[in-house]
């Protein structure tokens, strides 16, 4: 077991865990911040993206315990209260998920595609979206619903 | 919550001379192991089988025993054999590896193709030949006489690969028992919550279905392999009244790859007659399914109804289809996406465009040739199936035109400019929808809120949006005003679930029976209000008015009325049936870029035209078949569950099974081409799956239309890399 | 996974104490490798070594003969190093497509090499530029730090503090990869030194090699019509469902002919 601290959606943290807890399992089993989800277990799929000091990381293949001292942000965290993230708000204009899975991690994702790349165009969205599967929806409308906050894009603007 | 760990068969088959849990059941925090003679011992019941129906010609099916944990041998890598239960899943995973069970290898039949050959072990000594039922469909002597006078047949066999469903979200299941209700409780990732209800307590509790209660909250994706009772539903209920505490099962992805039913598995042998003018005058399909080693609840269901849709889109006078299910020693398959009718429109599409290039017919008229036309409608295909409507030639004029067929030459130059292979291919496709019926209830709450209890379930479809579409459309009621609740058995009376396509068709049109039931409710309550006769109330947009007059109550204002007297005055109660199917169909077009040196083949144009009748919702709508397009472009580019001679699964997880990314797809172009049915009164055809049933042969037919300049005419699926190189190398290599 | 016990190292020496002192001890940096084969439970170390924070482990030093880059650097900051992309191209290339996105985040330059896997990209680099791996007790060239699938010349107790690349005139790398895994299937490292040119192969065989012809070929005439005729030998090359031995063999003439093109300043990720 083992002790660590730190700081999740901006609420400092302790908790005590066995040493091979991962940090999804941090979130989704001591936290009970079930939005962070698991898809598979070859670190393939990006349903458990959060984000780690401000990177978008796989939370599935990083220990609880590297994760001490650090800052935390899940999709739980991304909402400014009532208020949607633009990104969010994008998804569901968009129709950019279907069963939701996926969506946590590919909006956790979209949020850092466009920190990086504010103009990106379809390729480099699709692109980097290479490590984050869905099943559902082909896709199309994920990319539209990133696309759609790109600093390229007129508000309110439909794919 | 206590924790179970399923112990499985490294073995493809195996006798199981013993197991041996102390050691197991000494280990830290472990509650119980439960072995295959535990479960018989304790009188459950096996997994049951739907689908086959009755009056088989080749005799009667053999039955399958599917215990949920199996006893004296292991039939498939992954067999259930034991079941850990413990305090930790750490506990669990642990104390699983410490149970010793003393297997004796068998040889096995690893695969269908191994099935097929000559002397292939047997699964189950009732079966030597491996067959577990056969039948036919059509007529044998017409067939054979067309074919005999045919100037022309063509002579193929395909092949439809085993895939993995995987949905985004692994299986998961808790089971609780009550002791003093006597019931068990079953929170699982299902489809279909009803059925598993029914099976549980029918089937293996042998218990009033009032003492079993399943509920399920949001699944994570489906797509049929979700739409089962699964030997984990069954066991952690087991566990539970075992143990007395409730049991969690989670699935991660490697052991989903062996405990989730599979999807497809079939070979076909079919042959074309034609007359010297490219019309086909006969199909005779041999049909070959892997149902694995033992025959799942949904097993049975691809053949069936695959072999029904054997017709395609085409006037084929004369058919014979003989269909087999195959028993080998692998996971047991069931109704993944399209459920059969993928493969048996890949079949038709793929033998039509190895006709065309037989006949030098091109492949859009060798098409138009057999188009049954809209003028023929309803037409009753020679296997039996009657397309009640459509206008297939439309269809496909729209999707070639979409798809700029007519300009390809310029950008087939712009690739070779790259040094590229471009490729096109089209698939028209028809499937079928909407099994069952299914009652929907609307109720009202005092402030006259509507809740409608549903006995669809959807993993993501959006019935949520629908029905409350529905409801603002028929009932003008607010649509903050509506909540959907499924799911749950306890609170929903009765429900068949969400597969085949059949949610709008059959729990659409039976919310439209119960809206129809509320309207004719609140008609009398607002004649007795307003002091008018019935008659002389006009019904719009969700408003009684009396005609003539500006006096006008709506659907709300009654419902608020009625629930003072009695909360259930309102509440609409609606049923409806599907005893006509109806009939999706479309057309898809694709071209894609081969790079000869390297095999990879990317896809650069997609393009669908279906006909689903109505569009109930445009944005759902696309999202279902832009959805059900990516999963068949990864069967044919890349996924396959890939056994060895040995039946050792060699694609057990996302390291080795390819699934598409977003970079794999261009923008799909979508439109309709819609002609309304008349078998169920919203019109509209099931949306569900097109998508899946009509790209495979679309992006085959592309990829070897690449592959023609070096005279290559058939590639299996998936098309990989190496397989496109291998088939150039071969073409090209003295 | 099987139970261990995780550590955190403040420096290079304290973490090379904890490994000697537990032969089943292992160090933790990205994890983007060793966790997932712990979770799959292949692997039981006794102790999670993480050297993550260990400052003399990070950080890009560029002078003019040789990029220097610390252990634990991510392959996101190769990747986007703005001396990495000026000086060795090719090497920021190879960083921006090693596994994911996400992966790219944590994983390292220094577990990627520990470990070399066939499928990894960092081998190829280190052999195609004749890189120098500095551990806690000596430097290692890259012949001889390469010594089979999975094997290095690491001795027990031994920790890579950083890696140097003498910096070429040109340099190019493509790879093929494998569906699913995105490990490298077959890819090919070239570097126009002034010692002449280097052909390292990753992917096709068990362990990352360079291959004379090309390197001959390419010194005597660095362009891909050079490379005609040549070919790579398929035995002792690795077999698996993606790629059969005479698929990577000729996946790998294509590689080194490709990266020969990129480093001349054409085809994608060229300058």
């Amino acid at each position: 077991m083992i002790r660590i601290s730190l700081t999740v959606n901006g609420v400092p943290i302790d908790a005590e865990v066995d040493d091979r807890t991962l940090l999804v399992e941090l979130l989704r089993n001591t936290l009970r911040l079930t939005g962070t989800h698991v898809g598979c277990d070859t670190s393939a799929c990006g349903c458990c993206v959060v984000h780690l000091d401000e990177q978008p990381v796989k939370s599935c293949t990083i220990l609880a315990a590297q994760a001490d001292g650090s800052q935390v942000l899940t999709i739980e965290g991304l909402a400014d209260g009532e208020q949607l993230h633009p990104l969010q708000a994008a998804f569901r204009a968009h129709h950019a998920l279907q069963c939701g899975y996926c969506t946590p991690g590919m909006i956790m994702r979209g949020v850092d595609i466009l920190k990086r790349f504010p103009d990106a165009d379809e390729d480099t969205i699709r692109r980097e979206l290479d490590g984050n599967l869905c099943r559902c929806t082909g896709y199309q409308n994920i990319v539209a619903a990133i696309r759609a906050c790109t600093s390229g894009s007129a508000p309110g603007e439909e794919s | 919550m206590a924790f179970a760990c399923v112990v499985r068969s490294p073995i493809a088959h195996a006798k199981i001379d013993e197991i041996d849990v102390t050691e197991a059941a000494a280990a830290p925090g472990v509650l119980a192991v439960l072995t295959g003679d535990d479960y018989a011992a304790d009188g459950l019941g096996l997994l049951p089988v739907d689908g086959i129906p009755a009056g088989l010609s080749g005799g009667d099916w053999f039955r399958t025993p599917f215990p949920a944990l199996t006893r004296e041998r292991a039939l498939c890598v992954g067999h259930a054999v034991a079941l850990i239960i413990a305090e930790t899943s750490f506990q669990a995973r642990d104390a699983a590896e410490l149970v010793a069970v003393d297997y004796e290898p068998l040889p096995a039949t690893g695969s269908l193709a191994a099935a097929l050959e000559q002397n292939a072990p047997p699964v189950w000594s009732e079966r030597p030949d491996n067959v577990c039922f056969v039948h036919e469909l059509g007529d044998a002597h017409a067939t054979q006489r067309a074919v005999d006078q045919a100037a022309h047949v063509i002579t193929h066999r395909v092949v439809n690969q085993r895939v993995a469903g995987n949905p985004m979200e692994p299986r998961a299941c808790i089971g609780e028992y009550d002791a003093e209700t006597r019931r068990y409780h079953l929170i699982t990732a299902t489809q279909t919550p009803h059925r598993i209800r029914n099976l549980l307590a029918e089937a293996i509790f042998q218990v009033p279905p009032a003492r079993v209660h399943v509920r399920a909250g949001d699944v994570g994706g489906g797509f049929g392999t979700k739409g089962n009772l699964y030997p984990e539903d069954i066991l952690v209920l087991w566990a539970a009244q075992r143990t007395g505490r409730p049991v969690k099962w989670l699935s991660d992805r490697s052991e989903s790859f062996m405990a989730d039913f599979h999807g497809r598995d079939q070979v076909a042998d079919a042959e074309l007659a034609l007359d010297q003018d490219g019309r086909i005058t006969a199909l005779r399909v041999a049909t070959y399914t892997n149902l694995g080693c033992q025959v799942g609840p949904s097993g049975a269901i691809p053949p069936f109804t695959g072999a029904s849709l054997l017709s395609g889109v085409y006037a084929i006078p004369a058919m014979h289809v003989t269909l087999r299910g195959m028993l080998t020693h692998t996971a047991t398959t069931t109704t993944y996406r399209g459920a059969g009718r993928p493969e048996a429109n890949y079949l038709v599409e793929r033998v039509l465009d190895i006709a065309a290039a037989e006949l030098g017919i091109d492949p859009v008229e060798i098409r138009r040739r057999n188009l049954i036309g809209p003028d023929q409608m309803p037409y009753t295909t020679a296997v039996g199936a009657t397309y009640d409507c459509g206008d297939f030639p439309a269809v496909m004029a729209k999707a070639l035109a979409l798809a700029d067929w007519d300009g390809y030459t310029k950008r087939q130059a712009s690739s070779a400019a790259k040094g590229l292979l471009r490729g096109r291919g089209l698939a028209m496709f028809i499937e079928t929808c909407s099994v069952f019926g299914e009652e929907m209830q609307i109720r009202f709450d005092a402030d006259g809120n509507a809740t409608v209890l549903a006995g669809t379930f959807p993993q993501g479809q959006g019935h949520e949006t629908m029905y409350r579409q529905m409801l603002v459309d028929w009932l003008g009621l607010p649509g903050d005003a509506i909540r959907v609740v499924h799911g749950d058995t306890d609170v929903v009376p009765t429900g068949i679930g969400t597969y085949a396509s059949r949610s709008m068709t059959v729990g659409g049109s039976a919310l439209r029976a119960a809206a129809d039931d509320v309207i004719r409710k609140a008609r009398d309550i607002a004649a007795r209000e307003l002091e008018v006769a019935a008659e002389d109330l006009e019904f719009t947009h969700g408003e009684f008015r009396v005609a003539g007059t500006g006096v006008m109550m709506s659907v709300g204002d009654i419902a608020r009325l009625a629930y003072r007297s009695d909360a259930d005055t309102l509440t609409g109660t609606g049923r409806y049936d599907a005893n006509l199917r109806n009939y999706p169909n479309g057309c898809q077009v694709v071209e894609v870029e081969v790079d000869p040196q390297t095999g990879q083949v990317e896809l650069v144009r997609h393009v669908g035209v279906d006909d689903v009748g109505r569009v109930l919702n445009p944005l759902l709508y696309e999202g279902q078949v832009r959805g059900g397009i990516a999963q068949g472009v990864g069967q044919a580019l890349m996924e396959a569950v890939i056994h060895d001679e040995d039946g050792q699964l060699l694609t057990g997880s996302f390291l080795d099974y390819a699934m598409p990314k977003a970079y794999d797809f261009p923008e799909i172009l979508l439109d309709t081409h819609n002609t309304p049915t008349a078998t169920n009164p919203l019109g509209v055809k099931g949306a569900g799956e097109v998508g899946t049933v009509g790209a495979p042969p679309a992006v085959m037919n592309a990829v070897i239309d690449a592959l023609s300049g070096y005279g290559i005419d058939d590639l299996p699926m998936p098309a990989t890399p190496q397989k496109v190189w291998r088939a150039i190398q071969r073409a090209t290599q003295p | 996974m099987y139970e261990f016990r995780y550590r955190r190292a403040d420096s290079v020496d304290e973490a090379a104490a904890l490994l000697t002192a537990d032969a089943d001890a292992m160090i933790l940096a990205g994890g983007q490798t060793l966790l997932p084969t712990l979770k799959l439970r292949m692997g039981q170390p006794t102790q999670l070594i993480d050297i993550a924070r260990v400052a003399e482990l990070r950080g890009i030093r560029l002078d003019d003969c040789t990029l220097t880059i610390g252990a634990t650097t991510t392959h996101a900051a190769v990747a986007e190093s703005a001396a990495v992309r000026r000086a060795v191209p090719a090497l920021a290339h190879l960083a921006a497509g090693i596994g994911d996105p996400l992966v790219r985040n944590r994983g390292t330059i220094g577990g990627s090499l520990a470990y070399n896997h066939p499928g990894a990209d960092y081998p190829a680099a280190v052999l195609g530029l004749d890189a120098t791996i500095t551990t806690n007790r000596r430097q290692i060239g890259s012949d001889e730090f390469l010594q089979g699938m999975l094997d290095t010349a690491l001795e027990p107790g031994e920790i890579i503090v950083a890696v140097s690349f003498p910096i070429p005139r040109r340099t190019g790398y493509l790879k093929f990869s494998s569906p699913g895994s995105g490990y490298v299937l077959t890819g090919a490292f070239v570097a126009e030194t002034t010692a002449g040119v280097r052909v390292a192969i990753n992917g096709a065989a068990p362990c990352a090699f360079r291959h004379a012809d090309f390197e001959q070929a390419l010194t005597a005439n660095f362009s891909t019509a050079a490379l005609d005729g040549i070919n790579v030998p398929e035995d002792e090359l690795l077999e698996d469902l993606h790629a059969a031995p005479d698929y990577r063999a000729r996946l790998a003439c294509i590689a080194v002919s490709r990266a020969v093109d990129q480093a001349r300043g054409h085809g994608p990720g060229a300058e």
